[in-house]
């Protein structure tokens, strides 16, 4: 009969459970953290951040296509007529709130991705943030297990990346699909000040107290695996909430960022790259777009809030020197109906434009307008499958294999050098 | 893999367990029980147990106490619960039911009974995030809570019929012309059988089986027109099978006994390791014996040598629910207990979000609850047990009266008592030294022994369990 501690610990080390543990490597800053602020801008490893607009964000109202009496015929009360507009070319332009986007346009640091979604589009939120999240179109039994970004970040790192936070979400519930992975952990904070160790309120006393506990979580025990296991997250997340403590006291750059929920997380994201955190993938969100009823106000005041919050953001990258090491997707799970409907808003619909900031090799418009003359049931049909933007940030951006995330056939865009 | 050379072994590593010089019945091995089992418990019911004996301790677990800890007797504070719960799903506010059943662990005269609840919404997950109706989530919890430790038949069969079920697993578009395989899918991969157990072929035959189960005004309906009422074969039985003929027909494979004793086996020895099935074989014969009486099983496992072997300690991670509802009972934080709410939403953030399992399979548990961000969230829930200042969790707990209580009331001894109350057995020396290494002389005893706590409590080796 083996029932001693060393059988348990020799069975933990061949044993199923424990070798697939044994390979899920504990995220956190352990031992990088002192070094990491100057090594990780000197070594300017790429950064993608991704915005997704949660409800279905109306494209053609976003870039939109003024010239085309299909838009004219679609959209009688919600008409975007072309004075308003910020020019892009002479049939299309941008929503008046986008002056963001506009200067982005104009330096050559945003593309506009037009006519973008995947085959039997899918009108339910809910299944159409999986599809876009998972990069998967097929309800395989794994299908939701891993997101797009898990996938990448589980290919991602050896032994030394193991103990950096492999990829962060700000804001929203919980960890996105997109970063669900099965080997290393992404992390989900609602703000940089809520990811903050309890301790006293006096200074001097946190001190001492963060020292102590980090002690107790030092001492070895007799070797015990799952112990040990334990022992390195409780250290790597004391070690993240001490390092993101410190980005509270980090001043910014000048540039100031609207008040918006957007603004500030992508001021703490800002923050964060400044500090030289190794952290490759950011995620973040903008909620409301699902305007099924009086449409314009609410709009344009989300798109005031994306176009203002990612140029302050940009503004401040470059001010800090992190600008062409940062990369910005924003997506949204579909478009609108091209109709109207009688609320003075928009149902769910397919295809859609997907915007790219950063240090492009091809900025301005990408891929024509969808016609309206070729519908499918009512909503514009995709040229570009969503997944072939993600091969660029992957394969062309972050220069990894995005057949091994994505699966094959899905030829990059050119965006990037 | 645990391995078992002989027979012999596996029958004598749950033969009963006697106390013995190299084995004895000690603080320890109480405490064992009792999160195992149930929850950490106060330090009356330690010494209590630990004075009348493992029988006792373990008959007391099994037929629950005579009151809650509350002081409620039993009978009435199950009643008050079930009203309570029953009123919290008719908010609709799912923070509210999660926190009625936070509270009841907390206070509940029936740990064992609340664990085994708890083994069953992970093991037929069910989740409001999908079903988005309190009521029948409720009504299912209270299934497991009345079914738990009964007929393992019944409630697979009951499960079957279960309103949340069928909406989460889309019985009700399993229809005779288009069956769904959801349910009749899961129902032998992770219900009754595990992978490996069953062809695809068995799945197809089974959504035949249970076509025409549909949920109508909150209720379970068959509709005899939705039926499939052909002869169908599933796992070498041929016939016009319904869904009850089916569950027969996957409780009677030997596979189902084996997948509940790994499961069993996981919940109450260890998660760690890979279990020779021959280490397994006497647990699904027991099973089998027992006609699937889950009770019997579990006594079995409860009184076993293994189950109290030293080698058996500290071989779990403790769940979020199990870290926040034991250590409030354990340190007897009861009077007012801290904010249930505020409990459920940091379970929630740790990764045991009550009645919204991440998918149907349950929680993986294990080495699963451990991530950077769920390190931080388990270190501030029990920092803020501890608290001064907060108002949701802290400002109730006075650590010197409740160790002065027990006789301990010299600053040694203090520690002594934390440690002894709280830590694993074999981790108790090592921590206990750690924690008097980091005193810090000049403050005054209370700030001195909550600091001592916190320590203990975040220390790694509080989260095994």
């Amino acid at each position: 009969m083996s029932l001693h501690r060393r059988d348990f610990l020799k069975a933990g080390l061949t044993g199923s459970s424990l070798v697939a543990f044994g390979a899920s490597t504990v995220p956190g800053f352990l031992g990088k953290t002192a070094a990491g602020a100057s090594v990780a801008t000197d070594r300017g490893e790429r950064v993608l951040v991704v915005v997704q607009l949660l409800g279905g964000n109306d494209g053609l109202n976003t870039v939109v296509p003024f010239k085309d009496p299909g838009y004219d015929r679609a959209r009688k009360v919600l008409r975007m007529n072309s004075g308003q507009l910020i020019s892009v070319n002479d049939e299309l332009g941008l929503h008046p709130s986008l002056g963001g986007f506009g200067k982005l346009l104009e330096s050559g640091r945003l593309s506009i991705l037009q006519g973008v979604g995947y085959p039997n589009p899918d009108r339910s939120h809910f299944r159409s943030m999986e599809i876009w999240e998972t990069a998967r179109l097929d309800h395989g039994r794994d299908s939701l297990d891993t997101g797009w970004l898990g996938r990448t970040i589980d290919r991602t790192g050896g032994e030394a990346a193991s103990e950096s936070i492999p990829a962060m979400s700000l804001g929203g519930q919980g960890l996105p699909l997109a970063l669900k992975s099965s080997r290393r952990s992404a992390l989900a904070v609602q703000g940089l000040e809520q990811f903050h160790l309890r301790l006293s309120e006096k200074q001097a006393a946190r001190q001492s107290e963060a020292a102590a506990l980090q002690n107790v979580a030092s001492v070895a025990q007799p070797a015990d695996p799952v112990l040990d296991f334990v022992r390195r997250s409780t250290l790597a997340a004391y070690q993240s909430s001490q390092t993101l403590e410190k980005l509270l006291d980090d001043k910014g750059t000048g540039v100031t960022y609207p008040g918006s929920g957007l603004g500030q997380r992508l001021s703490s994201i800002a923050r964060i790259i400044r500090a030289g955190f190794p952290t490759p993938i950011f995620y973040t969100t903008l909620d409301g777009f699902d305007t099924h009823a009086n449409q314009p106000g609410a709009h344009a005041a989300l798109l005031s809030e994306l176009g203002d919050a990612l140029s302050a953001f940009e503004a401040d990258l470059k001010s800090s020197g992190q600008a062409e090491r940062v990369t910005t997707l924003v997506f949204s799970e579909f478009g609108r109906r091209v109709e109207e409907n009688a609320s003075s808003g928009t149902d769910h619909g397919a295809a859609a434009p997907a915007f790219v900031l950063g240090p492009l090799a091809r900025p301005g418009l990408v891929g024509a307008h969808p016609s309206f003359d070729d519908l499918d049931d009512g909503d514009l049909k995709h040229h570009t499958d969503f997944r072939r933007i993600y091969a660029s940030l992957l394969s062309e951006w972050l220069k990894l294999d995005a057949s091994a995330v994505l699966g094959p056939g899905f030829e990059p865009l050119g965006l990037f050098a | 893999m645990r391995s078992v050379r002989r027979r012999e072994d596996a029958v004598a590593a749950w033969a009963p367990y006697a106390p013995s010089p190299e084995q004895p019945w000690n603080l320890a091995r109480v405490a064992h029980l009792h999160r195992r089992a149930g929850f950490q418990a106060p330090w009356s019911v330690l010494e209590r147990d630990l004075a009348e004996g493992p029988e006792a301790a373990i008959d007391r677990l099994i037929h629950g106490e005579p009151t809650a800890l509350d002081g409620q007797p039993a009978a009435q504070f199950e009643r008050t619960m079930d009203l309570l719960s029953a009123e919290s799903a008719a908010s609709g506010s799912l923070s509210r039911l999660q926190s009625a059943w936070i509270y009841r662990m907390i206070l509940t005269p029936n740990p064992l009974r609340e664990r085994m609840t708890r083994f069953w919404h992970g093991h037929f997950a069910t989740s409001n995030t999908k079903v988005n109706n309190l009521k029948l989530i409720h009504r299912q919890s209270a299934l497991f809570r009345s079914h738990g430790m009964g007929d393992f038949r019944e409630l697979l069969s009951e499960v079957g019929r279960d309103p949340a079920m069928l909406i989460f697993l889309d019985s009700p578009t399993n229809r005779k012309a288009h069956p769904n395989e959801n349910y009749a899918r899961e129902v032998m991969e992770l219900f009754s059988l595990g992978r490996g157990n069953y062809s695809e072929q068995d799945v197809k035959e089974a959504a035949r089986a249970f076509t025409g189960r549909f949920v109508q005004g909150d209720r379970f309906r068959e509709v005899a027109a939705q039926h499939d009422g052909e002869i169908k074969q599933i796992l070498g039985k041929e016939g016009v099978l319904n869904g009850e003929t089916v569950v027969g027909i996957l409780v009677d494979q030997p596979a189902c006994a084996r997948f509940l004793a790994h499961k069993l086996y996981r919940l109450f020895i260890s998660e760690f390791d890979d279990p020779d099935p021959a280490l397994l074989e006497p647990v699904a014969s027991n099973l089998r014996a027992a006609n699937y009486r889950i009770q019997t099983t579990v006594e079995m496992i409860l009184r076993s040598r293994l189950f109290h072997d030293n080698a058996s300690q500290g071989r779990k991670l403790r769940s979020p629910v199990e870290l926040a509802v034991g250590t409030v009972r354990a340190l007897e934080i009861l009077d007012p207990c801290p904010s249930p709410e505020t409990l459920a939403a940091a379970c929630t953030r740790m990764g045991e979000a009550l009645y919204a399992p991440p998918n149907v399979a349950g929680w993986p548990g294990g080495t699963e609850w451990i991530n950077t961000a769920s390190s931080l969230e388990r270190a501030n829930l029990l920092l803020g047990l501890l608290s001064k200042s907060d108002d949701k969790l802290g400002r109730r707990l006075n650590p010197e009266a409740l160790a002065k209580r027990y006789s301990f009331a010299n600053p040694g001894d203090t520690r002594n008592f934390y440690t002894q109350l709280l830590v694993e057995g074999p981790f108790q020396d090592g921590l206990r030294s750690a924690v008097e290494r980091q005193a810090q002389p000049d403050s005054q005893e209370d700030d001195r022994v909550r600091f001592d706590i916190s320590l203990i409590l975040t220390a790694p080796e509080y989260q095994l369990t």
